[in-house]
């Protein structure tokens, strides 16, 4: 209608009323501080639970969070059979970082520290080096060492840290290696030495006889040492069973006496014995057979000591077609007379019977799988018949027999024109896995022991982890996470018929200025803002009391309880906000409700009155 | 202040119903003129309906019935048709009361309570203490309406009511809490500037005494007992005692 002037609108008119809020706060000040600390009283419990929840929770949760041993799983053990690429892949994909390495750890000399330290692999993004700010960047005489191993070689960062490394492959190597300090780890009580994963490995390889060029290390004559399984003794006359007790008491290495054999692949020459020694989870050595006839020779008995193979299978390939055989190696006074063997291409012995009937030697391969049984060795060997081998078995030279041994374990791979073997670079055994965070530890075990179980290796079946600690705290922490929100709930229950009780009993309190108010016209939607405006500003009130006072407890509890690193109260601004949000968001809701009677403000009633 | 056109209301065969079936009373404005700019007296006795005549004028109320309920001067606003909103702009725009004892907000001193009926109006700064030194109320303006004894309380619901710039006050007893001289003393002066400003002045007492000299028009409520329960009362215009 043109006829009625329009003046201020919504907007002007909310700008009166909170004007008037303001002056009514003012004018009834002793009233609102009473209101204010009415609301503070609801509101300060949850500031000062939700306080000592991050706080007390929080704290535990950080030292984990922040200990990468928290979030670290290993096996028990380094494997006896490597791990598969592809598998690695599924562990680096669930993992934050994983550092994976042919052994768990190496022990290395320091000059002048007079005993050893164990070496790790490491890289940048390992948790241990990332927690401590520290880099190794591209150099690979980049080294970390532990607080105790810096301080007792005298050492600090950007210095160079000598290790003395030592190779006995048959004659001893030593060699001094100069890295560069490139930090320091917090770990007080170890003498430990972190370097990056290639320098590891190359070490590591180097130690198993292979050449190291990056340090300019040379190889060695034989990259694997030979191993066997035990050690049998032949002789017409053995020790009694108390003198091989004493010889189990003393220094052999084995922790059982012998046992008597009927069979060990060949046949036994008259009058003769054979004892078997067999370690217990271990493996032999040729010192190891040395020492053992040394040991029968102390006694006054004379053995003949011949390495023994447990049940080692292989595949004779030869004109004859395929034979599965079992290695063995023969006693020295059961050899065959030695025979001028093609180049390349070592002796192997079969009986007759199983070798067939070829009027002499013929040209064949050894086959037997290698590592993690998906690599397959050939040996070109020459394939002799000797009536001494035991039907189905196959003998070669010891040393042979050794490193086909060691092979079979290591994944290596054999180079015919040398004889030698080389240990393939991918043979992992051994991985550090650093979960992302807390919550992933436990998938991360599980996954770890999935892969235990289904490839039968104890090792990983049963992983290294603080999984049982990680949980435990997980578990508190949901347990104050619910216990909180319940009592938030409940307060906020109570805020919001607070606030309501409040705002209504003011609207009736000012029912007579609403009334007036309206008879002058004030826009209706605006006055439905004074009593919102006025609670808000109380609760926003009650707000900041409340976070005075729980600085003051926060303050206070500092003082009476000591956490050392850690504070019993913490309250971080995004859980405030929200709380501070919840609070400000019920009470709202609650005022906007009671306000809602100013709709039913007769402005009459104020002339009647 | 700035001149502008004064307003005034002519009301035409108007009546409201109001109570239940037990006691019901009939309000009837016949005929009811205020030229823009003058001053009319409503008398009567209490329970004749002047409230809820003053509801009415007020647009509070909408009358069961009326041939004619416009504001004139200028353009003419028929009162009758308008919508919820527009009625309460025009309250807003051409309205003041001046009630007894009242129109005063409690958390807002003197002076404040002037200023917010100004703001509410046209724009009128500085016209707190020119009212307030009209009304004589220099020494309470900071003072807060519960301080205030009936007289000032009267006086500064006056200036207030002055400060909004209206075009039409509807007064109820508003000397009613002042001794009869001040009362008067105090009319004259509303009185007077009222005219100067071109307001128009509806003024409901029960005291003719008071309004005798200065109203230019009057107007009674003659109460008779109707052919049913209730009462009529009906609003004829009078000639002062």
């Amino acid at each position: 209608m043109s006829a009625v002037p329009r003046n201020q609108g919504w907007l002007g008119d909310s700008l009166h009323v909170a004007r008037l809020v303001a002056a009514d706060l003012r004018y009834e000040w002793v009233l609102s501080v009473c209101l204010v600390l009415a609301l503070g009283a609801i509101f300060t419990p949850l500031f000062i639970l939700l306080g000592l929840k991050d706080g007390v929770i929080g704290a535990m949760r950080d030292r984990l969070q922040h200990d990468p041993d928290s979030r670290l799983v290993t096996p028990s053990a380094p494997l006896t059979t490597p791990l598969g690429p592809a598998w690695l892949e599924a562990l680096r994909r669930r993992s934050a970082f994983v550092a994976a390495s042919p052994t768990a750890y190496l022990m290395l000399d320091v000059p002048g520290l007079g005993e050893q330290v164990n070496a790790f692999p490491t890289e940048d993004g390992d948790p241990l080096l990332v927690e401590n700010h520290i880099s190794l960047g591209d150099d690979p005489s980049a080294v970390v060492v532990s607080e105790r191993l810096a301080a007792r070689a005298g050492s600090r960062i950007g210095d160079p840290f000598k290790v003395l490394l030592v190779r006995d492959s048959g004659r001893e190597e030593r060699y001094v290696l100069t890295f560069r300090l490139a930090g320091i780890l917090p770990q007080p009580d170890v003498n430990k030495i972190w370097m990056s994963g290639r320098v590891f490995d190359g070490l590591y390889r180097w130690r198993g006889g292979q050449a190291f060029a990056l340090f300019g290390l040379p190889g060695a004559a034989t990259s694997l040492t030979p191993e066997y399984d035990g050690i049998l003794t032949l002789a017409r006359r053995f020790p009694t069973q108390e003198q091989y007790r004493r010889m189990v008491a003393g220094r052999s290495g084995f922790s059982q006496p012998p046992a008597p054999v009927d069979a060990a692949g060949w046949a036994l020459p008259p009058g003769m014995r054979v004892m078997l020694w067999k370690p217990v989870g271990s493996r032999v050595f040729d010192a190891d057979i040395e020492a053992m006839v040394n040991q029968h020779d102390n006694l006054g008995y004379e053995v003949e000591a011949v390495p023994f193979l447990d049940n080692f299978p292989v595949m004779l390939e030869s004109a004859a077609g395929k034979r599965p055989l079992l290695l063995t190696v023969l006693p020295q006074s059961l050899a065959p007379p030695p025979l001028a063997a093609a180049p390349g291409r070592p002796v192997a012995w079969l009986n007759p019977e199983t070798l067939g009937d070829f009027g002499g030697c013929v040209a064949g391969r050894l086959q037997f799988p290698s590592g993690d049984k998906e690599k397959i060795v050939a040996i070109p060997v020459t394939a002799c018949p000797a009536a001494e081998v035991g039907p189905g078995h196959v003998a070669v030279p010891r040393d042979l027999a050794g490193r086909m041994h060691a092979a079979r374990r290591e994944e290596a791979t054999y180079h015919p024109e040398t004889g030698a073997f080389d240990v393939t670079d991918e043979a992992i055994r051994y991985f550090r896995a650093y979960a992302a965070s807390l919550a992933e530890v436990e998938g991360l075990v599980d996954f770890v022991r999935a892969a235990g179980r289904r490839l039968a290796m104890p090792a990983l079946e049963n992983p290294v982890s603080n999984v049982a600690a990680v949980r435990k705290i997980l578990l508190l922490s949901r347990y104050m996470e619910q216990l909180y929100g319940l009592i938030v709930v409940v307060s906020g229950i109570s805020c919001f018929f607070a606030v309501t009780a409040d705002v209504h009993a003011g609207i009736r309190r000012k029912r007579r200025d609403m009334a007036m108010l309206q008879l002058l016209g004030l826009h209706t939607g605006a006055l439905f803002l004074f009593p919102f405006l006025k609670s808000l500003v109380l609760v926003l009130g009650g707000i900041l009391l409340s976070l005075a006072a729980y600085a003051v407890f926060g303050h206070v509890a500092a003082h009476v309880v000591d956490l050392r690193d850690a504070s019993l109260t913490r309250l971080g601004v995004l859980p405030a906000s929200a709380l501070v949000g919840g609070i400000l968001a019920t009470t709202s809701v609650a005022s906007l409700l009671a306000a809602l009677s100013v709709l039913r403000i007769d402005p009459g009633e104020y002339i009647r009155e | 202040m700035p001149e502008e056109a004064a307003v005034g209301l002519r009301i035409r065969n108007m009546w409201k119903t109001r109570g239940d079936k037990r006691r019901r009373i009939r309000i009837t404005v016949p005929e009811f003129d205020v030229p823009p700019g003058a001053f009319v007296a409503v008398l009567g006795p209490n329970g004749c309906g002047k409230s809820t005549l003053l509801d009415m004028l007020g647009l509070l109320l909408t009358p069961d019935h009326a041939d004619e309920f416009v504001l004139t001067g200028g353009a003419t606003t028929n009162l009758d048709a308008l919508s919820r909103r527009d009625k309460r702009q025009v309250r807003r725009n051409f309205f003041a009361y001046a009630l007894q004892g009242g129109g005063l907000l409690e958390c807002l001193t003197v002076r404040g309570n002037i200023r917010f009926a100004a703001r509410l109006g046209q724009p009128a700064a500085g016209q707190a203490g020119h009212l307030a030194e009209l009304l004589g109320l220099d020494g309470v303006l900071d003072a807060y309406p519960a301080r205030l004894s009936g007289g000032q309380r009267q006086k500064a619901s006056l200036a207030c009511a002055l400060a909004r710039r209206p075009r039409i006050i509807l007064a109820d007893e508003p000397s009613a809490a002042l001794d009869p001289p001040s009362a008067r003393t105090i009319l004259e002066t509303f009185r007077q500037l009222t005219r100067e400003n071109g307001i128009s002045l509806i003024l409901v007492t029960h005291a003719p005494e008071m309004v005798r000299g200065s109203a230019d028009a009057a107007f009674r409520f003659q109460i008779a007992q109707d052919s049913g329960r209730g009462l009529e009362s009906a609003l004829a215009p009078c000639r002062l005692p």
